[in-house]
């Protein structure tokens, strides 16, 4: 719901999608956007350990997509993009406070 | 931590959009402040801590153990993207290491033990370096060192995968 109220108020942006995903081996950080799925989807991913990613033109919108997605499964960190330590292609993330690293 | 400090790493946790924007924009400025630091010193830091910095992302790796023989200081780690790859990191110290707890509050606290942020600087000795890491558990270490040596590992045998050699 909140996704829809941050992206409604602009009705030239179009919502955010989002993807199934993994990630690029090799050091690079980079994100493996694959078929589109829908939240309550993203969500059963996410209690699966299995990644997700948002994309879309509206960052704010795509964004708070992500923390929807993240808290429906639990408390969440976030983790912002860091090209030393993650890659060069490595984008911002939300994951669980209280398991093993997975993104969305 | 000098540029992704504890603090910098809590006003990113909080959720509203206008902290987070805010928090953005200043983990942005770290980011380049940082990135000018290490242009400036790259030609002065040992070769293997430059080799540290080309060759490893140890972004969200899980922490297995650290421990220490001085002058050997060692961090074993596991991968968090697949294939999950064993990564150890050995360091040839120069001082005792320091190991703060509690650097960031527990409610922003995350566990496993992982990797979060890192920053290379200089030492204060000659041809040595500093090597600051946050954790997400709240820990902080920082080692002068004068190298260190990455080493990934193919596992033989793991006692937390019920005891099954799982390569050969």
């Amino acid at each position: 719901m909140a996704a829809n109220q941050a992206a409604g108020g602009d009705a030239a942006q179009p919502l955010p999608k989002i993807h199934e995903a993994s990630r690029a081996t090799g050091g690079s950080g980079a994100v493996i956007k694959g078929s589109e799925i829908d939240e309550a989807h993203a969500v059963i991913r996410r209690q699966r350990g299995e990644d997700v990613v948002v994309c879309g033109d509206n960052l704010a919108a795509n964004r708070q997509t992500a923390i929807n997605v993240e808290l429906a499964v639990g408390p969440v960190l976030r983790q912002p993009k860091h090209s030393y330590s993650a890659g060069p292609q490595a984008l911002p993330h939300f994951q669980q406070k209280n398991a093993a690293a997975r993104r969305t | 931590m000098k540029y992704f400090t504890p603090e910098l790493y809590v006003r990113l946790q909080r959720l509203d959009p206008r902290v987070m924007d805010a928090a953005d924009a200043q983990w942005e400025q770290a980011g380049e402040r940082y990135e000018r630091r290490l242009k400036s010193i790259r030609s002065k830091l040992p070769p293997s801590a430059l080799a540290m910095l080309g060759q490893t992302r140890l972004h969200d790796a899980e922490v297995l153990w650290i421990g220490h023989a001085l002058p050997f200081f060692a961090i074993l780690l596991r991968l968090d993207a697949a294939p999950r790859t064993t990564i150890g990191l050995n360091y040839f110290v120069v001082e005792p290491a320091r190991f703060d707890e509690g650097t960031i509050p527990a409610e922003f606290c995350g566990s496993p033990m992982q990797w979060m942020y890192d920053e290379i600087d200089l030492g204060a000795e000659a041809h040595s370096f500093k090597h600051s890491i946050l954790f997400s558990n709240g820990c902080h270490l920082e080692l002068a060192a004068r190298e260190v040596h990455v080493a990934n590992f193919d596992t033989v045998y793991s006692g937390s995968n019920g005891g099954v050699v799982v390569s050969s």
